[in-house]
């Protein structure tokens, strides 16, 4: 039970797997590891499913997904590659806008994305689950187990970090 | 108050109290400094939020068994072929249980069943090598 309502494992890869998806991609900048990283926690949360205690459902889904991209982290000795790949699918793109709109999209997201990567983690994770996901700090203190004073510190950090990156 | 510092943020995302709101409104009304970084932080802030939403891949759900795995069409007219094999296959098998038993039969006697069989139902298909030539009466 969710809420009060009951949500199968379906229903939450079905109205949280998109958000899964861009947080793993943000995360770690290029899509085969974000599918790598979506399907873990996707099978996580199956098996999680059965001992959830009502609650905030966005918390627990975040605190599933960030240890699962830092268990990967753990298992690949590795910190998550800093570029995009050159062969990125951009038919993954939901909107359909104009050519010329979608070229300077992709400009300008690879750019954000390059950036983004350059951050500590502590700081691109706190700035993707804000701005990416849309989680409130309440949210993201209970995702990254810390007081929403650093979660504060945290975005705003990451923000200007990403200013001074792009500029 | 200094200056804003992390409440910048928080204000821009709604974070804020009533009271921290109102003394950073009031301090950014004296503050260009302030004033300034508030725009880099918008400027960074709606960068963030324009990034492009990516949708999952459908081979997550196919993978996990959450939406069933889909034959292509173009392999359709292989599972005809199939078909068409099985029910030969059946067609052979119905028509030599329903054969007459010829094992250990002379070829007479064989002969005479088949001209039998072949005026009451119109014709049969002859069973090949199931008659044992030469076998004693």
């Amino acid at each position: 039970m969710i809420d009060g309502a009951p949500l199968s494992w379906e229903e939450v890869a079905r109205t949280h797997g998109r958000k899964i998806y861009n947080f793993a991609y943000r995360l770690t900048g290029n899509p085969d590891d974000a599918k790598d990283l979506a399907q873990d926690v996707l099978l996580r949360v199956e098996r999680g499913l059965a001992n959830y205690t009502p609650g905030s459902f966005e918390g627990w889904l975040w605190r599933i997904t960030r240890n699962a991209f830092l268990d990967d982290v753990r298992r690949k000795k590795r910190r998550p590659t800093s570029s995009l790949p050159d062969d990125l699918d951009r038919t993954d793109l939901i909107s359909t806008p104009a050519p010329d709109e979608v070229l300077a999209s992709i400009r300008l997201g690879d750019d954000v994305q390059k950036a983004l990567l350059c951050l500590p983690y502590d700081f691109r994770e706190a700035v993707v689950l804000c701005d990416v996901v849309g989680l409130s700090y309440d949210e993201i203190a209970l995702a990254v187990a810390a007081p929403v004073g650093t979660v504060r510190s945290r975005i705003h950090r990451g923000r200007k970090m990403m200013r001074e990156a792009l500029s | 108050m200094i200056h804003l510092g992390e409440l910048a943020s928080a204000y821009l995302d709604g974070e804020t109290t009533p009271q921290e709101a109102a003394k950073l409104v009031a301090h950014l009304g004296r503050c260009q400094l302030c004033q300034r970084e508030m725009e880099d932080l918008h400027a960074g802030r709606s960068l963030l939020r324009s990034l492009p939403v990516l949708e999952m891949p459908e081979s997550i759900r196919v993978e996990l068994g959450l939406v069933p795995n889909v034959v292509p069409l173009v392999r359709r007219p292989l599972t005809w072929v199939g078909a068409a094999a099985a029910a030969i296959m059946i067609f052979v098998v119905a028509a030599t249980a329903t054969a007459p038993d010829t094992v250990g039969l002379s070829l007479r006697e064989v002969s005479t069943r088949y001209e039998q069989q072949t005026l009451v139902e119109g014709g049969v298909i002859p069973v090949v090598g199931v008659v044992q030539v030469g076998g004693g009466e």
